[in-house]
């Protein structure tokens, strides 16, 4: 199993060179350039001649690209063009913020989505089947930002119940509307998936074997039905995760929480080369590893799908 | 709007508890440095300007005050300038901030391999500019007499030198070069820092000024309005700018309404021609544009009355500014002019903004009243680092911009935006040129008696304002409010001038 991950992780390098060749590029055909960002509302050209030197920008686009990829090799991710701190010491604080919020989010979304969605297939076409049907439907049409101001406005400023916004270090309860507004959001198509997945599997044969053998409701429910109805709902939970690890940048601006993705937009107005690209790399790993842990995950909930070495190709 | 309404309706009376003696604060971006050489932006100048101190700064009236001077004298040239130093002027450190300490960080900011894009800040200096570009040698213009005085020499007489010294790019940094904050030479000192999230800052014990009435400022980042006005209302923060859509709520609101202060910014929001473009570059064209628009009654509706009508680029309050005559909505006049320099038909002319939607929404009313007088336009919306790249090079026919007062000094709005040698990234984007309009400017840059360079400013402007380089607009009115704890708190007119030395806690009335 150690020797397919770490071949799986070795096949991803080709990918993430290829990320950083196209963000490279794409960065430098974005209009507007740092120089002019850092130098203000008011300049000489002369002054902005010196900036792009000092940058390095008055080099030529393989030159660039050559000398980011040097340093890559050596374990550095460049020093921001706004701040003048190393990108890997910016990155290396907001990313564990990132993380928490995803984590949590994630929870909340787990914890809602999978009894409702099992609840739904349990007693599939009553009130509670339809109930959880309104939900998800909400749930996946509400824009974020418009949940994001409903949340605020209720829990935060009528009811007082919740800080409106900030990071932990000035309330714990600051992480609870962020992670309800990204929550709800998966909750609602956890729930659909979760429904529609586990009505599949209750009309197996093997269920009702185990009903015979005397296994209750909620055994046959949970320990045998769930667990083999959650394959589509981890690669659902996968790419969420890995979205909310991309730094959720509109949650993150409206609650003020200092994580990867606020940084990511902040990069891009300042045209933070440096930033940009470290931070899309940053990602596409998270991506690769999200991906990673998913599959073994399929392995650990269904033993059809098991990986084996032999079998790494199939998968 | 809604959400706000009902949210407010009946909340509860629960209060963030604070401690008396701090001030909290939102700014809306983190500042990227804290260094006085990099601070090019609103947010960064602000959060320069409160740990560092230059040789002179500006009172609340807007006027140059001392700093670590307290006193100097200019001789009748113009040209030489003799700083007298507080001997009391210490960094936070206890570290003495004598003549010696201001002249190296002049030297700094002016350091070729340091290059920093505010450089111009001290280019009136004798030798400055050679100095800044590396052309080596010594900076002559900046002696060290003494501990206690510095010498300043020009290369030729400049009237706003001083405005220009009392920006935060020209403070002092400490004699150790340390520019993270912890050691300052202003009022305040960075006790802590969460990258992206908040600010600490704490007395300087050594500031040699009046003590500050708060005894701590926690800063919090909170890049949406929204979410700001939503932690003034929960008593999270002490004071707000107010959001034009939250103008009327906050005035009428009686939790609110006695303490919100309004006032005249020293800012001028305008709509920039390109001076440069086939069809603009007729004057005739650009003062029908001016006569087309209704501005009035965009200030009227869309702005809520939230600004006063320009009648050139100097803001009033600034003197020289807020005379003559703004050019009267005309539609006839306006396609008059149109007619006869025979605008072919199918022009369209673009207007550019960042995205706002209160742009927007100003942009689309300009747009109709363009319309009503046989001009088609279209609007584009760019993001403002590509927005700024794209008027820099002359690539905008039309985009709506303004201007912040650096310094209350007319020059600081006619030089950048009107000089020839400043068209493009110098300030001058709708790339005006007028060589009698330059000769006046660099009349009025010489000229130090203050009653004769308001009414050379007012002149110069009204002279500009008849070329119509710009579809002129107004001056917006900013509003703020203060919590109940805060007391003795005006806005300051300049934004990097405000170090929140004169707000004191409200203590409350015992029950």
């Amino acid at each position: 199993m150690t020797a397919w991950a770490l071949r799986r992780l070795a096949a991803t390098i080709p990918v993430l060179l290829g990320v950083t060749l196209v963000t490279f590029v794409l960065t430098y055909l974005l209009p507007g350039d740092p120089a002019r960002a850092m130098a203000g509302e008011r300049y000489r050209e002369e002054d902005l001649d010196r900036i792009r030197r000092e940058l390095g920008l008055d080099r030529s686009l393989p030159e660039q690209y050559a000398t980011y990829l040097g340093r890559l090799a050596r374990g550095e991710l460049g020093v921001s063009f706004a701040t003048g701190r190393p990108v890997a010491d910016d990155l290396a604080e907001r990313f564990p913020r990132t993380l928490l919020l995803a984590a949590a989010s994630l929870a909340l979304a787990l914890v809602l989505g999978l009894p409702l969605g099992t609840l739904a297939a349990r007693f599939a076409g009553s009130f509670v089947d339809r109930a959880a049907t309104v939900f998800a439907l909400l749930g996946v049409s509400l824009p974020v930002f418009w949940t994001a101001m409903l949340l605020l406005s209720v829990f935060a400023i009528r009811l007082r119940w919740v800080p409106p916004s900030g990071y932990v270090d000035t309330s714990v309860l600051a992480i609870v509307l962020p992670a309800v507004t990204l929550g709800v959001r998966s909750a609602a198509v956890i729930a659909r998936m979760t429904r529609a997945s586990l009505l599949d599997v209750l009309g197996q044969d093997y269920l009702r074997t185990a009903r015979a053998k005397g296994v209750g409701e909620a055994g046959v429910l949970v320990r045998h039905g769930l667990r083999a109805a959650l394959v589509p709902v981890v690669t659902l939970v996968g790419l969420d995760f890995g979205s909310y690890l991309s730094g959720s940048v509109l949650t993150e601006s409206i609650f003020a929480w200092p994580g990867v993705g606020q940084y990511a937009l902040q990069a891009i107005l300042r045209r933070d080369f440096p930033a940009i690209q470290a931070t899309v790399l940053l990602l596409a790993v998270v991506f690769v590893v999200v991906n990673l842990l998913v599959d073994l995950a399929y392995g650990a909930l269904d033993p059809r799908i098991r990986v084996r070495p032999e079998k790494a190709g199939a998968s | 709007m809604l959400a706000f309404g009902l949210a407010s309706a009946g909340g509860c009376a629960r209060r963030d508890a604070a401690p008396p003696g701090l001030l909290r604060l939102a700014w809306s971006a983190d500042p990227a440095s804290l260094d006085p050489a990099h601070a090019v932006d609103v947010v960064g100048a602000s959060a320069v300007a409160l740990v560092y101190e230059g040789l002179v700064t500006l009172d609340r009236e807007g006027r140059v005050a001392p700093g670590i001077a307290r006193a100097w004298d200019v001789d009748s040239t113009g040209t030489r300038y003799l700083f007298h130093l507080d001997p009391e002027a210490k960094a936070s450190d206890g570290s003495r901030i004598d003549a010696g300490v201001v002249r190296a960080a002049f030297l700094r900011l002016l350091d070729p391999s340091h290059v920093s894009p505010r450089a111009w800040v001290l280019d009136a200096i004798d030798g400055a500019a050679s100095y800044a570009r590396g052309e080596g040698g010594e900076l002559r213009g900046v002696r060290a007499l003494s501990d206690d005085e510095l010498e300043i020499r020009l290369a030729s007489p400049r009237a706003s030198f001083l405005g220009l010294l009392a920006m935060p790019n020209a403070a002092v940094v400490p004699a150790s070069g340390d520019v993270s904050g912890s050691v300052g030479t202003g009022p305040w000192i960075v006790a802590a820092r969460v990258a992206g999230s908040s600010l600490r800052l704490e007395r300087n014990p050594h500031w040699h000024g009046a003590r500050p009435g708060f005894e701590a400022i926690d800063v919090r980042i909170i890049p949406e309005e929204f979410t700001r006005v939503a932690e003034f209302e929960v008593g999270r923060l002490d004071v707000l700018e107010i959001p034009a859509s939250q103008s009327k709520r906050f005035r009428e609101d009686p939790r609110w309404g006695e303490r919100v202060q309004r006032q005249v910014a020293l800012v001028t929001d305008y709509i920039g021609l390109n001076n440069e473009d086939p069809v603009l570059r007729d004057v005739r064209v650009r003062r029908a544009l001016n006569h087309a628009v209704h501005v009035e009654r965009i200030l009227e509706t869309i702005l809520e009355g939230r600004g006063v009508r320009s009648t050139g680029a100097i803001p009033p309050g600034i003197p020289g500014g807020g005379g003559g005559e703004a050019y009267p909505y005309d539609p006839e006049r306006a396609r008059s002019l149109l007619a006869e320099a025979r605008v072919p038909e199918d022009w369209v002319l673009q207007l550019w903004q960042r995205p706002n939607p209160l742009v927007a929404q100003v942009l689309e009313a300009v747009q109709a009243d363009l319309r009503a007088v046989g001009v088609t336009s279209e609007i584009l919306q760019r993001d403002w680092g590509a927005l700024k790249a794209a008027i820099d090079r002359g690539e905008t026919p039309a985009f709506l911009m303004n201007w912040f007062a650096d310094y209350p000094d007319a020059e600081n709005f006619l030089v950048p935006m009107f000089h020839s040698a400043n068209a493009g990234g110098g300030g001058n984007r709708a790339r005006y040129r007028n060589a009698a309009i330059d000769a006046r400017l660099e009349e009025l840059e010489r000229t130090p008696d203050a009653a004769a360079r308001a009414e050379m400013a007012r002149a110069v402007d009204a002279a500009v304002a008849a070329d119509a380089p710009w579809i002129y607009l107004w001056h917006p009115i900013r509003e703020a409010v203060t919590s109940e704890r805060v007391k003795g708190w005006t806005p300051h007119p300049v934004p990097s001038g405000e170090r929140w030395i004169e707000a004191a806690p409200r203590v409350a009335a015992a029950r």
